[in-house]
């Protein structure tokens, strides 16, 4: 298997109704995509600035993260190591894959896996 | 066709099982006791194939197939000579693990499993059937519900279900008295069986189990019966019969859970089988009758603890024979009725593959500079759930290269944690027993973290940011084998006290170079950094290029700066470092040499030095509490506990001679009264340094350790004064 690729973009800590609400800085359309890990935890790709309503939001780049496109014949071969319900197109889901800790998002012509950079060839070594 | 038993080639017939082949050549798959030929007891278990306690009775028959008789006493032996890599075994079943998902698990294909099928499916649930006639081999029912079965081709499957159905029937009564571990005994079922295979069971006699006296035998094969009114009737093979049946409801036993029930025959009221009085009753463990009036009499009266105290039923049928007649034993004996045991997976034996199949060992990490020190020959090591370098070939040159040089550490392992908010101070002030407030923005200091009882449970730094823009923001760091647990602890405090707090862990997105030594501000001048933190300052500074928080601090005792960086850039700084100290005699230092340079210092390592009840005061360092405090995790206890005696302490010691041991007893007067947590043999000291517990009081200046004098002493046993750390 190919390596992965870095998953480049923004970690933002706010209130939950500040992410809910974040906005693109000047009023700039939405150009970016929010994996919301937890009500008050996202990982915002696509952008490198945003305007968040919550003064103590903790906002910084992102470097944690590795991420594979898989196509979805690729993403079929590793589905035996999911005992997890596969989230809805477009969800985030997280949970063990093959032990190490992962996330899946299902996209209509390909699925995103994220891992940790410091699992990455943990992951790559039980799956591929 | 033959297969081959104990080295015997015997015949088979189409569609045999491996019992029933071993049956028809007038044998028995172990060394007697009755066969049912339905998988509920472990009579005939055997060896299959190098796999000890196969059933042979649910074991097809193949040309060459081998069996091994398991030993008349005590387990089958191990292979003699194992190999060493598991994998290599010719054994090794390299099992896969399908997952599925279910509405409805119903277990067993039987009358009442499919009416549960049925009656679930009408409903629009989604039905999967587990049947041993559809190679089904159903292993256990683990809480969730989860079934896990063994599938037919070795594969292993599991199935998530909101409702499992068990609806595997009725067991046949084995028979209990005199002489019931001959050859030659059958249930009535097992008798179908056999008579539908054409096997000639020579001259039979057959009984109902309630008017079963006794079973005579002749070289361990059944020579005839005796009634109960004592009627003796000579035979070859004794069919059993009984008008009691017992539930097969080893799976419904392993998991209380609303949404496991039985279901037809499994679930239904059984009559109890007549109290034995003599014979075995557990044929796995060989338990009789006379076994279990021992351990009665011994005071086991409750029919858990008749289970453990005789180890009737823990054997490979886990009750599947002998829990009617043991619950008739426990009924008639108290009076009241016995309810069954627990069960507990697995109810068919699994090799280690099969069990292990998609099973993962915990992962390790990686930092971003793995490769950097396997390249630099690192011996790498796990260490707090990390991948790390323990040395780089002579930890001694690392040593060395940090107290009169300059050397890299890679500590990107250290947890790193941001939290900010309006209540991050008093958030802060609760959680750490020293205080916080007076913090000024680009310092830092040393915490511990306690827990409620006062007890160590890690340690680190807290960083107080240089505010911008009037917000309050802080970079607390923590132990490398800590981190995840400390982050868990905190978030949940700042939660229960709800406090206005937000918390980002740090530890995987940025990694850490400690670039300590005498020339380490050199170092750092010429990659930038001209004008390096003082000691207990932090900053944000390029080094090399790439943005750095960059924490002065120092656990080697040396000068040190903690670089923290994107860990993208790891390599391109790392490299950077080398490349602009290598007139220096810049060269990396693994946690052996680390190990070393902070025992001098008597800095102590959470989780190696202290114990699960370690207090500050226990390890020297109530210096870092302020009880004056109004409020932090552990003062209550701290303050309930200052007053009293307490008979442990962690010490620093030293002696001549090689160091002992970590581990090595501290005596004192013949008296063991501690233990060494670190121990070092400085080539700079000429000594050998140690830290150790003391857990008896008074406490004492000398204490023989190795059979040499150790002289008590407080450390720092480097720069006492840490005028090198602040240099």
């Amino acid at each position: 298997m190919r390596a992965p690729d870095a998953l480049i973009g923004l970690r933002v800590v706010a209130k939950p109704a500040a992410l809910d609400a974040v906005a693109a800085p000047d009023g700039r359309p939405k150009t970016w995509t929010m994996l919301r890990i937890a009500p008050d935890d996202a990982i915002v790709t696509g952008t490198a600035t945003l305007t968040v309503d919550d003064p103590f939001a903790i906002v910084e780049p992102e470097y944690a993260f590795v991420h594979w496109r898989l196509t979805t014949a690729e993403f079929d071969g590793i589905k035996r190591h999911i005992e997890w319900p596969l989230p809805a197109p477009g969800v985030l889901g997280q949970g063990l894959i093959a032990g190490v800790a992962a996330k899946v998002v299902i996209a209509s012509d390909h699925v995103l896996l994220i891992v940790s950079a410091s699992l990455a060839d943990e992951l790559m070594d039980r799956l591929w | 066709m033959r297969i081959v038993v104990d080295e015997q080639p015997i015949e088979y017939a189409e569609g045999d099982s491996v019992a029933v082949a071993i049956v028809r050549a007038d044998q028995h798959p172990q060394h007697g006791g009755a066969l049912c030929l339905a998988g509920d007891c472990g009579n005939c278990c055997a060896e299959i194939d190098g796999v000890a306690f196969t059933r042979t009775c649910l074991t097809a028959a193949r040309p060459g197939l081998r069996v091994n008789r398991h030993p008349a006493v005590g387990a089958p032996p191990l292979h003699p000579d194992p190999p060493v890599n598991p994998v290599a075994s010719p054994n090794h079943v390299a099992s896969t693990v399908q997952r599925e998902r279910a509405d409805v698990v119903v277990i067993g294909a039987g009358e009442s499993g499919t009416a549960a099928a049925s009656a679930a499916r009408a409903e629009g649930r989604a039905v999967t059937v587990l049947a041993g006639e559809l190679g089904h081999d159903v292993v256990g029912v683990y809480p969730g519900p989860l079934v896990i079965v063994r599938l037919a081709d070795g594969d292993m499957l599991h199935v998530h279900a909101h409702d499992v159905v068990i609806a595997t029937g009725a067991a046949e009564l084995h028979p209990v008295c005199d002489g019931n571990m001959l050859r030659g005994i059958f249930t009535a079922g097992a008798a179908e069986k056999l008579s539908a295979t054409g096997v000639d069971l020579g001259m039979v006699a057959t009984v109902e189990l309630e008017q079963l006296r006794s079973i005579e035998g002749s070289d361990g094969h059944v020579t005839g019966v005796v009634t109960a009114d004592g009627t003796s009737t000579p035979c070859h093979s004794l069919i059993v019969t009984s008008r009691h049946t017992s539930p097969r409801d080893l799976l419904a036993r392993m998991v209380s859970d609303p949404h496991v029930h039985a279901a037809g025959a499994a679930g239904a009221h059984f009559e109890l089988p007549p109290c034995p009085t003599t014979g075995v009753v557990c044929a796995c463990s060989k338990v009789t009758v006379d076994d279990l009036q021992m351990v009665w009499d011994k005071g086991f009266q409750h029919l858990e603890l008749i289970k453990r105290a005789s180890l009737c039923g823990t054997g490979t049928c886990q009750g599947g024979a002998c829990m009617p007649h043991l619950r008739a034993f426990v009924t008639a004996k108290s009076g009241q009725a016995a309810a069954p045991f627990t069960g507990r997976p697995a109810s068919r034996q699994l090799t280690i593959g099969e069990a292990a199949a998609d099973m993962h060992l915990d992962p390790f990490r990686r930092t971003a500079l793995h490769d950097e020190h396997i390249a630099l020959g690192a011996r790498m090591d796990r260490f707090g759930g990390w991948w790390r370098p323990w040395n780089y070939g002579d930890y001694l040159d690392e040593y060395w290269a940090v107290r009169e040089g300059v050397s890299l550490g890679d500590v990107s392992t250290l947890g790193k944690m941001i939290v900010s908010g309006p209540d991050v101070v008093e958030a802060l002030e609760r959680i750490y027993p020293t205080t916080i407030h007076d913090i000024r923005p680009g310092r830092s200091r040393y915490v511990l973290l306690l827990n409620e009882r006062g007890h160590l449970i890690d340690d680190g730094m807290v960083c107080r940011e240089t505010s911008v823009d009037g917000t309050d923001r802080f970079v607390l760091t923590f132990t490398s084998g800590g981190a995840s647990f400390a982050e868990a602890w905190i978030r949940d405090w700042i939660e229960s006290w709800g406090l206005d707090v937000h918390v980002l862990d740090r530890t995987l997105a940025l990694s850490a170079i400690n670039v300590t030594g005498p020339l380490a501000s050199e170092l750092l001048r010429r990659v930038g950094l001209d004008e390096p933190p003082r000691f207990l300052q932090h900053v944000h500074a390029d080094v090399a290029g790439v943005p750095c928080h960059v924490l002065r601090l120092s656990f080697t005792g040396e000068a040190s700066f903690e670089l923290h960086h994107p860990r993208i850039h790891s390599v391109e700084l790392w490299q950077a470092l080398m490349a602009a100290g290598s007139d220096l005699g810049v060269r990396p230092h693994g946690l052996q040499a680390l190990f070393a340079l902070r025992l001098e210092k008597g800095h102590v390592i959470v989780g190696m030095d202290t114990e699960m009840d370690s207090t500050p005061r226990r390890l020297n360092m109530d210096w870092a509490v302020k009880l004056d405090k109004p409020n932090f995790i552990g003062r209550t206890a701290l303050l309930r506990t200052a007053d009293l005696d307490d008979r442990r302490r962690l010490f620093g010691m030293t002696m001549d001679g090689p160091a002992p041991v970590e581990g090595a007893p501290i005596w004192v007067d013949g008296q063991i009264v501690g233990h060494v947590t670190s121990s070092f043999h400085s080539p700079g000291l000429g000594k050998t340094v140690m830290l150790g517990w003391q857990k008896h009081t008074p406490f004492a200046d000398t204490v023989t350790i190795d059979d040499r004098p150790a002289l008590v002493t407080h450390p720092p046993f480097y720069d006492a004064e840490g005028a090198r750390a602040r240099a």
